[in-house]
């Protein structure tokens, strides 16, 4: 963080706001010109002599307009302050109940996510405002959310809570970790701003966004043993087929007591088969990263972005063909936080990260492969030796991440006279352009491409 | 650092932007424009154009920048392509007309290069409201600061301070909120924008409340200023037109107004020949010296309104060179000028200026007359022995033409003056037509209203202008047709005052016109005025009619001097002449009256000489009566026609030996002149005295300090003499009484303390409330109830605080009677009975209950000293605490 912007930080949390200076500035200019020595010092006798009709009239109506700013604006300082106490006193209801959601849940796709935050026995100011935001694990935090509005149960009056949302650009898919809530109390002038922080361990999740779905061929290469519930005709007494000794190790509810009743056997409902065959595609994802020198964190999350949104694209892809498809990550990754069974492979996708400690001979098996998706940061020379022996009915996808900057424009006519708003991609890929990281990782991918060209594997790149 | 914000910038939010931002701006601008334009003497400087572009030009910006538009690149062109036009024009050949275009378009481009600016910053910079409003505000104080004098009236300020202040303090308040509250719009849900309209209402209540609050509270004061300074009458009567222009008393001074006298039917009545003023018009031909009178001109009457049948003065006059200042509110010696006028009469040609002094006498000070075109008005003081007959005195400066003389205008069949007059008309025949003049002022001019009664008059005048090719021939056609005779040469049209109905309004109408021109044939000035006015604008002569006076040489003595008496009200009309401008025409037919009124008795004021020092200032110390000086420090007053305002506040001697001491009631002694006294010293340049001589070049504030001391005063004038008027002083001091900054620190100060004594007394009162509860108890259970409760809170009071998932009982066991040995757990068991069966207590329970808490409290209290009891009873967490737990057990089972 520069000295500039941990000022800029720090500064938000001072109670006095710049319009309260501006405002204060304002008042005393014109108490400047009002007073008069002889009009402070009750010294009245001579005080219409000095001045013309005009000049008193103004200092009498000055008096009175800054009388009622003052009261106005004290008016208004007080009802921040005492709901801003009152927050105070409340702070461990807040802390507990406070509710904060992304999209409409923990997990929101990249791009505009709606991040709402809901907390309940707080007051707004009359008239002003309650704004909040996130602070994250990793030291940033989110634009100012205001409270603006009820949350209301049916058929009731009184508010529950109030809630506020907005959208936030998040463009990486990652996951965030929410450490800090913080609270500013704003009156109807938006002169003060007292801050109030809760502190809070919550995670929220960014996923690649959904895109068309690929048209892919892969076989199953990898056998595992398959759960498939066989629907069971309802009446199925006596038919023995169906039914299996008790063995320790049964579920013991699947027990048939109308059989022990009748024969003294326990048995069970045998309603899971195991099938023998080859069942699952394995796709296998590297996010190994080949080039560390040259490394720069801004090319990073925008390079891991485009892999993501491919790789889960894959994913999908593979996922309608009917069969079973196993994501095998390259990493480990946080799970402080439960995730839908159905949900893990995007949330496996969406957290990762580049990694440099597991290159793709060590983490891809490759007789269990189905799917193998490599990115243009893997070193052919890697690429190459997976491809001997390499079975040949497995896929190999090409993911060219150095396009994330190729259809972004640099200029065009209008950006002559209008500013356009996605500046910060811009930036970046000005400084892509003059980066030597980008030229070798351009040779290498092209030299992947010649690779898989000249292969006899199944290869394909996006 | 932080994440961004996802903008969305929808149409519907611009809109709303416009609506609640720009609307408002354009608004305040739309006020603001108009206020500086007036105070600025800029009238007619097409303020409905500047105030159009200004608010087209600010919105289009706004929507502009809006949409993120580089300000960098697109400001810039915009100025170079304002600046190329700017070029162009002044390329295109064209003289006065291209100049007036010129101009025009410079402050159209001025006005429009400001509003997209302003645009900009609102849509860009969101503290820009408030440094805005408070940039207008201090703008409106200085100007009208800078014209301080001539609006030193209570009236003049409350239109300063509803028309400018109060708008531009609201429109501050209003963007502070409103500016936050539409930053706080993300999203364009109805819900939303409902609660934001719902608020906005709320503070737009809350604010006019407040100020009609201050307002009443300061009301009392404010009305004490008024009568102190005077003229303010709550509803302002000046600065509104009387488009009759018969307004019968001037309700400021109680005299009669000029348009009153101007009743042009010639009052006959008892009235009727008033003095009004006098004046002296240094206007001589040739060289013996022959006094050449000129009409005295009030103002212009350029447009028939048809809808009310009556001649009006039109606001939206184009190129209006009438200049109509209020006199006495202009401060002695200060000159009020204002040169547009001359460019706006549009002629040159034989003008020259000439210095006129007006004596008031019966005529309303408010109401300014003057030679032809006057540009300018200097309130003088009037010698003594005058003051009583004439309580007022200007020096006016007119821009007047050679062709003017009332000589040439007189109507009237005396040969000699025939003869003259022909002078003129030869000199105007070189007119020969409007070619070159402007079109739309022509057309303006010219133009009359469509109907069988304005075509028959046209029919009438082309008949009788038949033979007329020039202008002045067209003029001549009419005057002659007025003045003709019939076959027993008997006059066709007849001066008359008994004419029309009684409650015929003074300036004729189109109907009486009607009845003058085709059936009777009689009538005074304004029916001559009218008709030829119809006549000669539908012979294509530019025509306007004028309300003023007739000027009449009537002295022999004193050469220059005129008087006028409420029968010389008069009306006529002017004609257009290019390069000559506005010239006087009289068609009404010899009207012997008004030339017959008294000739003037009395002698005419002896003129005071020029003042060459006029100095505003406070008495220094008393006046030196033995020495017969005067030490007055001062910072302001009038050299020689300048105004000066000097750097610091200058002590200068003056020399009194001479000087006439007065204050507003009569004259004074030079011993009632005290210290801290506001006088005016006025100091002649009579040649006696060694005066500085004025010197162009320099600026007035050197030459004032070049000034030999002691400077010899003739005149001194008191503001107020505070010793004599007590009352007046209570008054002030009621005025300082009623506000102080005092009891406002008082009353802040004094709330913020007792809301702390609040928070910290809080424990002490609960704990009373319970006290008085369990006293007050009606019912067996009610008062165990209450006990118990009141029991509970003094423990945690004390600092037993009950555990979450602690049962009563364990804590009274555990913590309470361990502590304190107070039997706590015996009293809890009776209240558990009681509270949880149906059987009522019997009487040893009841005597254990009632007393229990006093003997707890004993107790428990005796353990504690009384400072460190105090210390337990400010803690108000542990209160917080107490009440914050839910009532588990409720007071009924």
């Amino acid at each position: 963080m520069t000295l500039v912007r941990r000022i800029r930080y720090y500064s938000d949390f001072l109670v006095i706001r710049w319009q309260l200076v501006l405002l204060i500035g304002f008042a005393m200019a014109s108490w400047y010109v009002i007073r008069t020595d002889n009009y402070t010092k009750g010294n009245i006798s001579r005080f219409d002599e000095r001045i013309s009709a005009y000049e008193f009239l103004l200092r009498h109506w000055g008096i009175v307009l800054l009388a009622f700013g003052i009261l106005l604006v004290a008016f208004s300082i007080m009802t921040a302050l005492f709901t801003w106490i009152w927050f105070l006193i409340q702070a461990r209801r807040v802390m507990e109940e406070m509710d904060m959601q992304f999209g409409k849940g923990k997990q929101a796709v990249a791009g505009n996510v709606a991040a709402t935050v809901t907390v309940p026995v707080l007051f707004r100011p009359l008239l002003g405002l309650i704004r909040v935001r996130m602070k994250f694990s990793d030291g940033t935090v989110t634009a100012d959310i205001p409270l603006t509005d009820n949350v209301r149960e049916k058929n009731k009056f009184w508010r529950r809570a109030i809630s506020g949302s907005r959208f936030l650009a998040l463009r990486d898919r990652r996951e965030y970790h929410i450490t800090e809530v913080q609270f500013f109390f704003q009156d109807m002038f938006r002169l003060v701003a007292f801050p109030g922080f809760i502190p809070t361990e919550r995670s929220m999740y960014v996923v690649p966004p959904e895109k068309p779905l690929l048209d892919l061929k892969a076989d199953p290469n990898k056998t595992e043993e398959q759960e498939i519930r066989i629907p069971t005709p309802k009446r199925v007494e006596g038919e023995i087929i169906n039914y299996k000794d008790f063995e320790p190790g049964d579920d013991v509810r699947r027990i048939v007591w109308k059989i022990y009743a009748r024969t003294r056997q326990l048995v069970v409902r045998i309603p899971e088969t195991t099938d023998p065959y080859a069942s699952h595609i394995y796709l296998y994802a590297s996010f190994y990263h080949g080039f560390p020198e040259g490394r720069k964190a801004k090319f990073d999350s925008e390079l891991l972005n485009l892999y993501k949104d491919h790789v889960r694209n894959l994913y999908e892809s593979l996922l309608v063909t009917g069969l079973d498809v196993r994501f095998i990550p390259d990493q480990e990754t946080s799970t402080n936080f439960s995730v839908d069974e159905k949900e893990v492979p995007v949330y496996h996708i969406s957290t990762a990260h580049w990694q440099t400690n597991r290159d793709l001979r060590s983490y891809v098996v490759k007789k269990d492969a189905g799917l193998v998706a490599v990115s243009s940061l893997i070193p052919v020379a890697d690429v190459e030796q997976l491809l001997q022996d390499l079975p040949a009915n497995v896929t190999l996808v090409l993911v060219k991440v150095s396009d994330v900057f190729r259809h972004h424009r640099i200029f065009k006519f209008k950006d002559l006279f209008f500013q356009h708003t996605n500046e910060s991609l811009d930036r970046v890929k000005r400084s892509w352009l003059l980066s030597g990281f980008r030229r070798r990782l351009l040779k290498n991918e092209k030299a992947i491409e010649q690779l898989l060209k000249k292969s006899n594997v199944n290869a394909m790149h996006v | 650092m932080s994440i961004e914000v996802a903008q969305k910038r929808t149409f519907p939010l611009l809109l709303l932007h416009l609506l609640f931002l720009v609307l408002p701006t354009v608004a305040l601008m739309y006020v603001f424009i108009g206020f500086f334009n007036e105070s600025r003497s800029l009238i007619t400087a097409g303020s409905f154009w500047q105030k159009a572009s200004f608010g087209l030009g600010m919105t289009a910006s706004y929507i502009l920048y809006y949409y993120r538009a580089r300000f960098l690149i697109t400001y810039p062109i915009l100025l170079i392509v304002l600046w190329i036009i700017y070029e162009g024009l002044k390329l295109i050949p064209g003289e006065f007309d291209m100049f007036f275009v010129v101009v025009r378009y410079k402050l159209f481009a001025v006005t429009l290069a400001f509003a997209v600016l302003i645009g900009f910053l609102l849509a860009r910079w969101k503290r820009f409201p408030i440094v805005f409003a408070v940039v207008l505000l201090a703008i409106t104080i200085v100007i009208r600061a800078d014209n301080t004098d001539y609006f030193t009236t209570v009236d003049a300020f409350q239109l300063l301070m509803y028309r400018m202040i109060m708008p531009v303090l609201l429109y501050l308040l209003y963007m502070v909120f409103m500016a936050e509250s539409l930053r706080d719009l993300l999203e364009l849900k109805a819900r939303r924008i409902f609660g934001m309209l719902g608020r906005l209402a709320l503070f737009l209540i809350l604010i006019s409340a407040g100020f009609y609050a201050t307002g009443e509270y300061l009301r009392p004061s404010l009305r004490l200023v008024q009568e102190k300074f005077g003229g303010a009458k709550g509803d302002s009567a000046g600065g509104g037109v009387d488009t009759n222009g018969m307004l019968k008393k001037n309700p400021n001074d109680g005299k009669h107004s000029m348009r009153d006298y101007a009743q042009m039917k010639n009052n006959q009545g008892s009235g009727g020949k008033k003095l009004l003023f006098c004046a002296y018009l240094p206007n001589f031909i040739g060289p013996d010296s022959f006094p050449n009178p000129i009409y005295f001109t009030s103002y212009h009457l350029t447009y028939y309104d048809t809808a009310h049948e009556r001649f009006e003065r039109d606001s939206l006059v184009p190129m209006d060179d009438v200049f109509d200042p209020k006199p006495n509110r202009i401060p002695l010696f200060k000159t009020l000028t204002d040169t547009s006028v001359i460019r706006k009469g549009m002629g040159n040609k034989l003008r020259r200026s000439v210095t006129c002094d007006i004596y008031y006498k019966e005529m309303s000070t408010e109401d300014f007359t003057s030679p032809s075109t006057a540009y300018s008005c200097q309130p003088i003081t009037v010698e003594e022995e005058f003051r009583k007959e004439f309580p007022f005195a200007m020096k006016t400066k007119s821009w007047i033409s050679e062709l003017n003389s009332a000589y040439f205008v007189y109507n009237t069949d005396n040969k000699d003056i025939r003869k003259f007059q022909e002078q003129r008309f030869e000199v105007l025949r070189e007119v020969k037509n409007y070619n070159r003049f402007d079109k739309k002022l022509l057309d303006y001019y010219t133009t009359n209203p469509k109907g069988p009664l304005f075509d028959s008059i046209a029919d009438l005048a082309k008949e009788i202008a038949k033979d007329a090719k020039t202008p002045i021939d067209k003029i001549i056609a009419v005057r002659d047709y007025f003045l003709s005779k019939d076959e027993f040469g008997e006059p066709n049209f007849v001066y008359s005052l008994n004419v029309g109905k009684k409650d015929d309004p003074n300036i004729a109408n189109a109907r009486m016109l009607r009845t003058f021109l085709f059936k009777e044939k009689r009538g005074y000035c304004t029916y001559y005025a009218g008709a030829s006015l119809f006549m000669l604008r539908a012979l294509g002569v530019p025509t306007r009619f004028t309300v003023g006076f007739l000027t009449e040489d009537r002295a022999d003595k004193n050469k220059g001097w005129y008087w006028f008496y409420s029968n010389q009200g008069h009306a006529w009309i002017q004609v257009y002449f290019p390069e000559y401008g506005w010239l006087d025409f009289d068609m009404t037919v010899s009207n012997t009256d008004s030339r017959e009124s008294p000739a003037p008795d009395g002698t005419p004021p002896l003129q005071p000489p020029k003042a060459w020092l006029m100095a505003e200032g406070v008495a220094a110390a008393d006046a030196d009566t033995v020495k017969k000086s005067l030490q007055v420090k001062f910072k302001k007053g009038i050299f020689y026609d300048r105004d000066f305002n000097l750097e610091n506040e200058q002590q200068f001697e003056f020399d009194v030996v001479n000087a006439k001491v007065s204050d507003e009631k009569g004259p004074r002694k030079l011993k009632e002149i005290h210290a801290g006294d506001s006088v005016m010293i006025i100091s002649y340049a009579d040649g006696s005295k060694n005066v500085p001589r004025p010197v162009r070049e320099m600026s007035a504030e050197a030459q004032v300090m070049r000034a030999i001391q002691p400077v010899i005063g003739d005149e001194v004038r008191i503001k107020a003499i505070p010793e004599k008027k007590k009352p007046e002083k209570e008054q002030q001091k009621k005025i300082t009484d009623t506000f102080s900054w005092w009891t406002l620190l008082w009353g802040i100060g004094g709330f913020a303390v007792l809301l702390v004594f609040i928070f910290f007394l809080f424990p002490t009162l609960c704990y009373l409330w319970y006290k008085r509860k369990a006293a007050h108890a009606k019912t067996p259970k009610d008062r165990a109830y209450w006990v118990y409760r009141f029991s509970m809170f003094t423990y945690n009071q004390l600092g037993l605080v009950r555990d979450e998932n602690e049962t009563a009982l364990e804590y009274a066991r555990d913590k309470v009677d361990k502590n304190y040995a107070s039997g706590f757990e015996d009293f809890m068991r009776i209240y558990l009975k009681i509270k949880y069966t149906n059987m009522p207590p019997d009487t040893q329970e009841l005597e254990a209950i009632s007393r229990y808490s006093p003997a707890f409290t004993a107790k428990a209290f005796a353990r504690y000293p009384l400072h460190k009891r105090i210390a337990k009873f400010l803690n108000t967490a542990l209160t917080n605490r107490f009440l914050k737990r839910p009532a588990d057990e409720k007071k009924t089972v």
